[in-house]
């Protein structure tokens, strides 16, 4: 009963502090070269871009941070897409995501084929929730 | 009082002719229009050796490569070489609608010019590097109709050829067995080819000269090809998809023509392109890719197929394009008048839009379309 006790305590710091820190960290990334932070519901989204600017045709990555701003628990899945809603289609490759840390994702594959106004869209998952983050990117 | 009113009127007359005249004589180009036509340069670009193949850039491959391209010894009846389909002074095509190996196939061939700057190979898309493409047409049975053994049983044999292989990879093609010697024959072929590159065009020196906003230089360039370049970044929306100094995507997309094979059946296009990719052990994914790190593969690995690849094909290069009739996927069209009609005239139900709105019908003049022409004629 002690042992269990004692786990159920160590969990609930583990939790928490895993809240702690991605809050805080979630915070900081503003303040971050080429960051740009999206808000809706209780998430607060952080991504950057690797390299600095985005190039048409060339593939580039997304560093992501998720927060949340109330007592809500962190997404446990991302996904990511973008969209000409000028032309009505998306792109042609399909970024895979890798979820590094509680509320840290990896985004790799992602590459915008042709000039103009794209929509990059991050759909923040919670149990079977989806809540969709959304930015305007314009390419020249 | 008279004098006056009939010099008033003679001047209003004057203007109001002599302006449009003055205005179809002079195209200026906005400083945004400039950005657009800069990035469509410089030419040519910077060409480095393709990391996936360990000869690329190499002398000795170059001219093994080019031995083979132009030899009949990777067909399996000693009939055809690649030289067949990509003849040098027809810009690496051939100049008919749909090519004939062993039989006829079902697409127009593509000229080979400035191929190291590709992501994709082919029509479909079906290769994503260079040797793979090169070994493609040797072991299609419409083509060249030979198999890995019997090249390789060739080579073994042949000693000038077994003497260029040793040469390039430091190695006896006894040594190695038969995949691993159509993929080195691939990768002198790709040696070789990664060498043709279309030199400056007309286009390519008034890009320069306006860059530097050198007057003399950019009135050398035809008016009509200025109101064309004006359009193709304009009202057309060529450029979307014609981008960057290769004047291509690099990508593919349904530009409304025929899905229906000549000999029967429906051409899937790129969505039979990236199922053939997923299936190929010469990949930037697989073991035969020279870079450790593999990292050029990465459109490899994220490419997805959905029902929007159906019946795309590759937005090829407008470079030289002059010389390179007839065009699309089938060689259907037969001049470049007939191309831009074909998009001035676009038939948006055929097209698999989708709810996409890239591509729509032009209603260009005649006027407009001769323009277009006459731009597309200097690149």
């Amino acid at each position: 009963m002690r042992f269990q006790s004692l786990l159920l305590a160590y969990a609930l710091i583990a939790f928490y502090s895993a809240q702690a820190t991605a809050a805080s960290e979630c915070n900081a990334t503003g303040g971050q070269h080429n960051a740009q932070q999206l808000e809706k519901g209780p998430y607060r989204l952080t991504f950057r871009t690797t390299p600095r600017n985005i190039t048409v045709g060339k593939f580039f990555d997304l560093t992501i941070s998720v927060c949340t701003t109330d007592q809500s628990p962190l997404p446990d899945g991302l996904k990511i897409d973008a969209m000409m809603p000028m032309h009505g289609h998306g792109m042609n490759y399909r970024p895979s995501v890798k979820h590094s840390a509680p509320g840290k994702f990896q985004a790799t594959g992602i590459m915008m084929h042709m000039a103009g106004s794209w929509v990059l869209r991050f759909d923040v998952r919670q149990d079977d929730k989806a809540t969709r983050l959304q930015t305007k990117i314009t390419l020249k | 009082m008279q004098r006056f009113i009939q010099s008033l009127l003679t001047g209003i007359i004057f203007t109001s002719v002599a302006t449009p005249l003055l205005a179809a004589n002079n195209v200026t180009f906005s400083k945004s229009e400039k950005t657009v036509i800069s990035a469509h340069g410089p030419w040519p670009p910077k060409m480095t050796p393709d990391p996936s193949n360990r000869v690329s850039g190499n002398k000795s491959a170059i001219a093994f490569g080019k031995e083979l391209f132009r030899s009949r010894f990777l067909s399996a009846s000693r009939r055809h070489s690649c030289v067949t389909c990509h003849k040098p002074n027809r810009a690496y095509a051939d100049g008919i609608a749909r090519s004939t190996g062993v039989s006829t196939v079902d697409r127009n061939t593509i000229s080979l010019a400035n191929l190291r700057l590709n992501r994709w190979y082919g029509w479909e898309g079906g290769s994503d590097n260079l040797w793979a493409q090169s070994i493609r047409p040797i072991l299609d049975p419409r083509e060249m109709n030979a198999t890995p053994a019997l090249i390789a049983k060739r080579l073994r044999k042949d000693a000038p050829f077994s003497r260029g292989y040793q040469a390039t990879f430091k190695s006896s093609p006894n040594t190695h067995d038969d995949g691993q010697i159509i993929v080195n024959l691939g990768k002198a072929l790709a040696a070789y080819q990664e060498t043709i590159v279309t030199p400056k065009s007309s286009f390519d020196r008034f890009r320069d000269a306006l860059s530097k906003n050198d007057k003399q230089e950019t009135e050398k360039y035809p008016l009509a090809a200025k109101r064309g370049l004006k359009m193709f970044i304009g009202k057309g929306k060529c450029g979307l998809c014609h981008q960057g100094s290769n004047f291509t995507n690099g990508e593919f997309d349904d530009a409304g023509i025929r899905y229906f094979k000549a000999s029967g059946g429906i051409d899937k296009g790129r969505f039979a392109g990236i199922q053939k990719l997923k299936k190929s052990p010469h990949t930037l994914l697989g073991r035969f890719n020279d870079n450790p790190r593999k990292a050029s593969g990465i459109a490899t690995r994220h490419v997805t197929r959905s029902h929007q690849t159906w019946g795309q094909f590759r937005v090829p290069s407008l470079r030289n394009v002059l010389n390179t009739a007839p065009y699309m996927h089938d060689g259907s069209l037969a001049t470049l008048a007939d191309v831009v009609r074909h998009y001035s005239n676009l038939n948006e139900e055929r097209l698999h839009l989708d709810g996409r709105g890239l591509l729509r019908r032009l209603n260009l003049t005649d006027r407009e379309i001769a323009d277009l022409v006459a731009f597309l004629e200097t690149l």
